[in-house]
């Protein structure tokens, strides 16, 4: 389970997430949703420690981020907006490096050559980094996220650049990951495929988070019918927000 | 901690045997290790001829060696530096990590002080590796001459300078840490350190000034300046390493031992107060890890326009500078005034010290050329001239990119390379005119009939070479194939001296022949125009085949 309470997060001066909560429970999946700038990355950044959260406190399977880093990390994968693996190495030795990092080299031949059959990236596990094409390296970071035994996983826009094929792959092993008890966060701009995918949505806008549910209470909050599409609500709600900034900003 | 060395290792060995199965990056590969390793022989050759055994030093010439005056500029050169880079660190950081890391490793539960420690382990490996490369290349020559070994005291000079700069960097990176995660809470403090930093070299300055004032003496205000208390007690680390700096030369003191082991102590603490700093290190590094790869790939691309489009984004540049061209024209003309406002979009230093740049060229040729050079200064315009037509090829070979863009255009192809190869002229033109201007101004001899005529005569030789130069540059199109670049490069050199040779050439006719220059002036331009139509025409046709989804 993936729990966030109260995260700020300041650059500088620049407030870039202020006091966002959030939880994802075991087998859920929860969709990250927000206009350019809203603070979706720096919330994922924050989580996966890249950057430190100026306050707030982040919980991955009840252990506290800022106190036992390593033990928590170990229980979270990440896929990137755009990955860029390690060029030089191969296909095989990246998953084998990150295989190492997270300590989890019990049967690693065998279950890399099932994610690799997986992805079709079999053929080319003794190829270079390098000379994989944008897709394949997408396809490689969600391996790579994959490959250990996370029970939080975060995806960044994890379907664009993938093929057709892929993203069938990548969305039955999302439900795979849930039917496992996984907590899943996708961060996305894809909104039908939040619709689709996702239990619960959360909408972020300017570091604030302005709604949290299901489709259908989201809908309710817009004030919309039941036919509404995640587009329609995402709209009314980040328009909503705007007319309410400008009121109290008049 | 094996993952690491599992990374490392790898990447090192897949890098080895890319290279060594395509000849593409053998060869060139090979090449610079052989220029290189010689270089690196001859140095190693020059310390073992060198040594004391085979010949006693030259004592006349080591007497007449300024070793306090040199030892000064070291220590200058070396607090400058300290000062600059612990300054800098309150803002950018100088640990840049490559973006898979940030990807790939900073998510992984590798212990961000495992990373931090090997991070550190390569970087300052490599540094030791370059001040001792920077000591054996310039410093044996040098020590060569003198007929002094450069061991065993060389290898004192390069531990010594190698101490201060680790503990330099330990202290920058253990303060932007610190100061960017705490920006707050330490402002006051970062800020006073700050003044610190700035208030030494001003409080240094005044106490130069003070001595100049007494003494009418301007070299001993200077000394005074550089060797104040302030400037001893704050930069000592500074003074020692200075002082190590010709130890080969001037040997090793007890008293120096005692200095080099406090230089040591220093990088050895400095290094374990870094490490021992809790706070987040990746925060810190990852703007000046992005800004760092984007640099990386537009240099790997060998795309000039792409560089200047690094360089604008780093420098935060989003509104244009200086004056605008009003749009005009259609079709091809448009193209052109869409050239014209593109190329000139640098950032504000950059035009500042293309204009200050020539100025200078030209005010040390004032001062230190013989008046018979200076009278034949003009000449350069067609140094410049050539220079800047060469240059402007990698601004056509890179817009080829955007060929998929143009080429659908109803513009014919011709017209289309006729305005590229204008908006180029145009700019060449301008630097003869700025160059002239300067060379009018600054350097009296040049002031005659001949700067004039080149003024005229320069922009229609700039539109002929040109013109040519779009001709191998639309045969060889990829930036990125060194094969390419050698042919493109190759090509454009000849077609370019024709224009050149023929111009310098009919310029000398007058003289020979004694007609008058005014109709000279007339052939010559005629005939450039006429090279360089020819060049449109080809390349036109060139353009019409090119085909922008290939290599």
């Amino acid at each position: 389970m993936l729990r966030v309470s109260n995260l700020v997060k300041y650059y500088k001066r620049t407030l870039a997430v202020d006091g966002v909560s959030f939880e994802v429970a075991n087998g859920e999946i929860v969709g990250l949703l927000g206009p350019n700038g809203a603070g979706k990355t720096t919330t994922l950044r924050c989580i996966t420690g890249i950057v430190q959260p100026t306050d707030g406190v982040i919980e991955i399977d009840g252990i506290n981020l800022a106190e036992r880093e390593e033990e928590a990390k170990r229980r979270l994968a990440f896929v990137p907006e755009v990955p860029t693996p390690y060029e030089m190495l191969t296909v095989l030795e990246h998953l084998r490096f990150i295989a190492m990092a997270y300590q989890t080299m019990t049967r690693f031949e065998e279950r890399a050559e099932a994610l690799l059959r997986r992805f079709e990236l079999f053929d080319k596990r003794n190829d270079l980094v390098l000379s994989l094409s944008k897709g394949m390296k997408q396809k490689l970071a969600v391996a790579c996220a994959f490959i250990h035994e996370a029970s939080v996983i975060l995806l960044d826009e994890p379907l664009i650049g993938i093929d057709p094929k892929g993203i069938r792959e990548l969305k039955e092993m999302i439900g795979t990951a849930r039917q496992e008890s996984k907590s899943i966060l996708i961060s996305t701009h894809m909104l039908d495929t939040a619709e689709r995918l996702c239990d619960r949505i959360i909408i972020l806008r300017k570091g604030v988070v302005i709604a949290e549910g299901s489709l259908e209470e989201l809908s309710r909050r817009a004030k919309m019918g039941e036919d509404a599409t995640l587009e329609d609500v995402f709209l009314s709600l980040t328009e909503e927000s705007d007319r309410v900034e400008g009121t109290d900003i008049s | 901690m094996k993952a690491l060395i599992y990374l490392e290792l790898s990447q090192l060995i897949n890098s080895i045997k890319n290279i060594l199965r395509s000849p593409k990056r053998l060869i060139p590969t090979l090449l610079i290790v052989v220029w290189v390793g010689g270089w690196f022989v001859q140095g190693l050759l020059l310390l073992v001829a060198d040594s004391p055994s085979h010949q006693k030093p030259d004592f006349g010439v080591l007497r007449e060696i300024p070793i306090e005056t040199v030892e000064m500029i070291v220590f200058l050169f070396l607090s400058i530096g300290s000062a600059l880079v612990v300054y800098g660190a309150f803002s950018s950081s100088m640990l840049i990590f490559n973006i898979s890391h940030i990807d790939f490793l900073f998510p992984t539960p590798i212990s961000r002080r495992k990373v931090l420690l090997f991070k550190l382990l390569k970087d300052y490996l490599k540094l030791g590796m370059w001040i001792a490369f920077f000591f054996l290349f310039l410093g044996s020559p040098v020590y060569s001459m003198l007929r002094v070994s450069m061991l065993p005291w060389g290898a004192v000079s390069i531990a010594a300078i190698t101490a201060l700069a680790l503990t330099v960097l330990n202290l920058a990176h253990t303060i932007n840490i610190v100061f960017t995660l705490g920006y707050e809470r330490l402002r006051q403090t970062g800020i006073l350190i700050k003044a610190v930093i700035i208030l030494v070299p001003v409080s240094s300055v005044a106490y130069g000034l003070y001595h100049f004032s007494r003494t009418s003496n301007g070299i001993a205000g200077i000394v005074s300046a550089v060797e104040s208390p302030v400037m001893n007690v704050v930069f000592a680390p500074a003074k020692w390493a200075a002082g190590l700096f010709l130890a080969p030369l001037t040997g090793v003191t007890p008293e120096q031992w005692g200095q080099f082991g406090l230089l040591w102590l220093l990088a050895a603490g400095s290094f374990v107060l870094l490490l021992s700093r809790n706070e987040n290190v990746y925060e810190p590094s990852l703007g000046v890890s992005i800004k760092f790869a984007q640099r990386r790939a537009a240099a790997r691309s060998g795309d000039f326009a792409v560089l200047r489009v690094a360089a604008m984004r780093e420098k935060g540049s989003r509104r244009v500078s200086g004056l605008g061209v009003p749009p005009f024209g259609r079709g091809a003309n448009a193209f052109l005034w869409k050239n014209l406002i593109t190329r000139y979009r640098l950032y504000r230093t950059q035009l500042v010290l293309m204009a200050i740049l020539p100025l200078l060229v030209v005010a040390i040729m004032s001062r230190f050329l013989p008046a018979d050079l200076k009278r034949g200064a003009p000449f350069v315009l067609t140094y410049l001239v050539w220079m800047l037509s060469l240059s402007a090829q990698s601004e056509i070979r890179s817009d080829l990119k955007y060929a998929n863009t143009i080429k659908p255009m109803p513009i014919k192809a011709w017209k289309l390379v006729l305005a590229q190869v204008i908006s180029s002229v145009c700019y060449l033109t301008g630097g003869v005119l700025l160059l002239s201007g300067y060379l009018w101004l600054a350097v009296p001899e040049a002031r005659n009939e001949t700067l004039v005529v080149f003024m005229i005569i320069m922009p229609s030789l700039g539109f002929a070479n040109i013109a040519a130069i779009t001709i191998p540059s639309l045969m060889y199109p990829d930036i990125s194939d060194a094969s390419q670049n050698y042919l493109c490069s190759v090509f454009s050199f000849l077609l370019t001296l024709f224009p050149s040779v023929l111009t310098i050439i009919t310029l000398l006719m007058p003289k020979m022949l004694s007609a008058p220059i005014y109709v000279v002036v007339t052939i010559v331009c005629l005939i450039n125009i006429l090279f360089g139509m020819a060049g449109v025409v080809l390349s036109g046709e060139l353009f019409r085949k090119f085909d922008p989804t290939s290599d």
